[in-house]
């Protein structure tokens, strides 16, 4: 079992992620155009936000999608091929083209206003806030 | 994990025992296209949170050299929770052809990608030869 809570290792995807880790396996490159790549992404946090950030070098703001439901963050982004004017041919292509996805569930509950996402030299980053009724309370202790 | 998507490579060059990089950071070799037209030859790297101004260039004979370096540092107060991809420098190294016009190479960075411009020399592009009557 993987804590969820605190700011030890916890899992992002939680055990769904691992069910459809596997689906997506066994299932890419049969379902043709089935989104299966996935985004790889860095977590930081405090007690009272969350950053996210993933690397989608070449693309602008209107390629990516971000959506927020509940605690669950997802990615979207289609990053097209390399235009190929006529004439050209590709002698090395390495770069990846296509739909790319990622859901991650965060650590706490959201304020939904204050989610910032920012694309700077090729980096998508996501600032969240942790909701103010989620926030941890200080309990005084009275004296007797 | 999961498939890394637009992951980087990480370098699998042979480490030779006489370079010994100063600071303990991955190095990464970019991935490319290359892309050859008419008159030019295009690459296109993915070298993603590398700043402009540490991106660069150099050409020493025929070996074309490109390198970054990119980073991450969590904002103030942050630990970093999970982590699936590493941050560091990127280097990658062509060798270029008799075929490419070296003094005439452009390079420009937009959102994480860097592209170079590869003329071709004079000789290489397509010359017609007129047939003279004997």
């Amino acid at each position: 079992m993987v804590a969820r809570y605190g700011f030890g290792a916890f899992d992002p995807t939680g055990e769904f992620g691992r069910l459809r880790d596997e689906f997506n396996r066994a299932f890419s490159g049969l379902l043709p155009g089935f989104p299966t790549e996935e985004l790889a992404v860095n977590l930081s946090s405090n007690p009272e936000e969350v950053s996210i950030t993933t690397e989608v070098p070449g693309l602008t703001p209107d390629q990516v999608q971000v959506t927020l439901h509940d605690d669950t963050l997802t990615l979207q982004c289609k990053r097209p091929a390399e235009p190929k004017a006529e004439g050209w041919t590709y002698l090395k292509r390495e770069r990846e083209s296509g739909v790319f996805h990622r859901t991650v569930q965060l650590p706490f509950r959201i304020n939904p206003e204050s989610v910032v996402a920012k694309l700077d030299k090729g980096v998508l980053r996501i600032t969240l806030q942790r909701a103010d009724e989620d926030k941890p309370r200080q309990i005084k202790i009275q004296a007797s | 994990m999961a498939t890394q998507a637009l992951q980087r490579q990480p370098e699998t060059r042979p480490s030779n025992g006489a370079v010994e990089r100063a600071r303990p950071r991955p190095t990464f070799i970019p991935r490319v296209d290359i892309l050859e037209g008419e008159k030019e030859f295009l690459v296109v790297a993915d070298l993603p949170g590398a700043d402009e101004s540490s991106i660069k260039i150099s050409l020493e004979k025929s070996e074309l050299t490109i390198s970054g370096s990119a980073q991450d540092v969590p904002a103030s107060g942050h630990l970093l929770s999970h982590r699936e991809y590493d941050v560091g420098d990127y280097e990658r190294v062509f060798t270029l052809s008799e075929s490419v016009d070296k003094a005439g190479i452009k390079a420009s960075v937009k959102d994480g990608v860097l592209r170079l411009t590869l003329p071709k020399a004079a000789p290489a592009q397509a010359r017609r030869i007129a047939i003279q009557a004997g």
